[in-house]
């Protein structure tokens, strides 16, 4: 059974929605746009569509020597795809919770939270590594488990389609119902934001209650208005530099290893750890700012 | 994907570009305070306190020490954002003063070199002295 990709049939909306929150945020001023950012970021989506086509083969490769060891062949029908979606939904909020944990993974990721504004643009803006990193084998179990290959890709699509509007400061929270269950504007904006109170939490792609479920969840609150960007933020809007920045640096670090732990941590542990400890991780500023905020004794 | 969607997808980021220049034109930030320096930073790092801060002529840069720990903390525009880069080692790999002017060279693929006037030699050197320190 063949699938169109859900990514590309939704480009004239995700074009469409960009002009109108732009026209909407300059008469409202409830969305931010900086032209060499916006640029960059939608240069940065255009280089993913092509990257990710280029390289679709390790995927499709990895899902075929695993194919004949599936538990069940589980075909198409209308249930089977709601459970798949639900699965990959799963699987996605681990991968990204890795993605913000491990290196390697931060090495690929970091490309999307580089901006910082928040706006339509900014959902476009994707790395250009993935095929470079253990994050391709997250879908292998759903091959496994013995649903259709291409069924896993289109309701991974579809996945990425859905969270395109959430990334928008023009929508406030929605009714708290919705909130509860799904992912919102306002739980990403949450996600994006570098402010201490709000970092590594809120990885969910589709449905929030896997935050609320493995205890990663922070709601938005009034009083704490997200800062957007990574904790180094990048001086530059280069696309190539944009998308390689963390690479080369993790490739640096890698060469002043001094052992092989060094190695390893540099490779797995969370971004910003660093043999001399003389970096800063999410981990040591929730610290700070947890000690900035204990009362005097 | 075929050519005419990459065509059509090209074609796209062109109009939303020419129309956010249309809508929002470029903004550059401005570091206009001592104070709007120390602010930015103490959000960005809960644990800084300001102790002396610097501010280049032309307000696209600043030093400031943090008297917590001593660090000093460089922070920079990026059109119409903030960025910041603690000055230490292996991060800042060289720092030269020229008269009022203070040149330093980092070890940072998106922002390799900085440049500040600081309005007076003597302030400048002192920051030099500062950052040799550091990186010693």
């Amino acid at each position: 059974m063949h699938l169109a990709n859900p990514v590309v049939l939704a480009t004239p909306f995700f074009i469409a929605l960009v002009v109108a929150e732009m026209v909407y945020g300059r008469l409202s001023g409830r969305a931010r746009y900086e032209p060499r950012d916006t640029a960059a970021s939608l240069l940065m989506g255009f280089g993913n569509v092509i990257i990710a086509g280029l390289f679709a083969f390790i995927f499709l490769d990895l899902a075929r020597l695993l194919h004949p060891y599936r538990l069940a062949d589980l075909g198409f029908s209308l249930p089977v795809f709601a459970v798949c979606f639900v699965l990959d939904d799963f699987i996605y909020y681990w991968w990204h919770r890795a993605s913000h944990r491990m290196r390697w993974l931060w090495a690929n990721h970091v490309n999307h939270h580089s901006s910082q504004h928040y706006n339509l643009s900014t959902a476009l803006r994707q790395s250009w590594g993935e095929q470079f990193t253990p994050g391709v084998l997250f879908l292998m179990p759903l091959v496994a488990i013995g649903f259709p290959v291409p069924m896993i890709l289109f309701v991974h699509g579809l996945n990425l389609v859905y969270q395109f509007w959430i990334h928008t400061e023009a929508i406030d929270k929605l009714p708290r119902a919705f909130e509860a269950v799904m992912n919102t504007p306002s739980h990403h904006r949450v996600h994006h934001a570098t402010n201490p109170a709000y970092l590594d939490s809120n990885y969910a792609g589709v449905f929030i209650v896997w935050d609320r479920l493995f205890g990663s969840f922070v709601a938005e609150r009034e009083d704490e208005p997200p800062r957007y960007g990574i904790v180094h933020n990048l001086a530059t809007f280069n696309v190539l530099k944009i998308a390689f920045h963390e690479w080369l640096g993790l490739l640096a670090d890698l060469r002043r290893a001094k052992s092989l732990r060094e190695i390893v941590c540099y490779v797995f542990a969370p971004p910003g750890w660093s043999a001399d400890g003389s970096r800063e991780t999410t981990d040591s500023l929730k610290a700070q700012w947890d000690a900035s905020r204990a009362p005097a004794e | 994907m075929n050519l005419e969607y990459l065509l059509f997808s090209l074609a796209g980021v062109a109009l939303l570009v020419a129309l956010n220049v249309m809508l929002f034109g470029f903004k550059a930030a401005k570091i206009a305070t001592a104070q709007s320096v120390e602010a930015y930073l103490a959000q960005t790092l809960p644990a800084f306190r300001g102790r002396s801060i610097s501010l280049d002529a032309g307000h696209r840069a600043a030093l400031a020490e943090n008297d917590v720990d001593g660090a000093v903390h460089l922070v920079t525009v990026c059109g119409d954002a903030f960025v910041t880069r603690k000055l230490c080692k292996p991060l800042l790999r060289a720092v030269a003063c020229d008269g009022d002017c203070l040149s330093l060279r980092l070890a940072d693929l998106t922002l390799p070199a900085a440049r500040l006037v600081l309005g007076d030699a003597g302030t400048a050197t002192l920051w030099q002295q500062k950052l040799s320190e550091a990186i010693r």
